[in-house]
């Protein structure tokens, strides 16, 4: 079986909005889940020489992402000397790390699984980690960020038509995508 | 949703959905919108096309989320380099 390999230059444009909005449902901090998001990628590149190739990319670089989340608790928590906060529980039947288990609960590795998520956001980044990269890509920069038409069509050096063919078709899977879920009315 | 592959659509609906999608970024002139609602009057299929697209992006701006900017994106890209 091929192994899986890193490809850091790519990070950026694959993952920062999906993990910045995993992070931001996770830390509601939308300035800190950027600097999670970018101490994410910069630890992912400083161990690069650790990823066996087992996992997929993106699964490793979430686990990062997981961890550094879960520091970002643990800082605020020891910061606020909350000690009664208590991070383990052991009961009777079961014992855990309590704060391991909120973050990494199960919607944390549902990037391709089916949409069973709560929360629109997240579906609409699960949906657009699934349909064509490149109407997703274009369909991020003209409904999410809001840049002009003109302006895509140049950096991405694509016709004014062939830039609504892809708007159309990003769309027209994001509908079916979401569709069992959120188009039932 | 129509399940038809794209060329079985008729060249009319596919223009009418550009239509469409132009109208979700406001960027459907004012002959365009009035295509659209007269072509969606006699046909379901665009219809349905047109009210799912109206739906989604409700959705969207419901959602209202924003991710990195470009030029956080290019900030980004550039520290990955750097280290």
């Amino acid at each position: 079986m091929s192994k899986n390999k890193l490809s850091p230059e790519l990070w950026v444009e694959r993952y920062s909005d999906y993990f910045l909005y995993f992070t931001i449902s996770k830390v509601s901090d939308r300035e800190m889940a950027k600097d999670i998001v970018s101490e994410t990628f910069l630890a992912g590149l400083k161990s690069k020489d650790n990823f066996k190739g087992e996992a997929s990319e993106k699964t490793w670089l979430i686990s990062i992402l997981k961890r550094k989340i879960i520091d970002y608790y643990r800082k605020i928590n020891s910061n606020k000397g909350q000690a009664e906060v208590k991070m383990d529980y052991h009961t009777g039947h079961e014992s855990g790390d309590w704060l391991e288990e909120q973050v990494s609960g199960s919607s944390m590795d549902s990037g391709e699984e089916a949409i069973e998520n709560k929360e629109l956001g997240q579906a609409i980044y699960d949906c657009l980690e699934q349909i064509n990269p490149k109407h997703a890509k274009v369909f991020k920069m003209k409904s999410m960020q809001e840049m002009d038409t003109e302006v895509i069509c140049n950096e991405l050096k694509i016709s004014s038509s062939n830039f609504w063919v892809m708007i159309h078709r990003a769309r027209t899977a994001l509908v079916n995508c979401m569709g069992q879920t959120w188009f039932k009315n | 949703m129509c399940k038809d592959s794209e060329q079985k659509i008729p060249k009319s609906c596919r223009r009418v959905a550009e239509f469409s999608d132009k109208q979700q970024y406001e960027e459907a002139s004012f002959w365009q919108k009035i295509r659209l609602q007269l072509h969606i009057l006699n046909c379901e299929r665009c219809e349905k096309y047109h009210q799912l697209n109206n739906a989604l992006t409700k959705l969207i701006k419901r959602n209202s989320f924003e991710g990195f900017s470009y030029e956080e994106k290019q900030n980004l890209k550039a520290k990955l380099k750097i280290s």
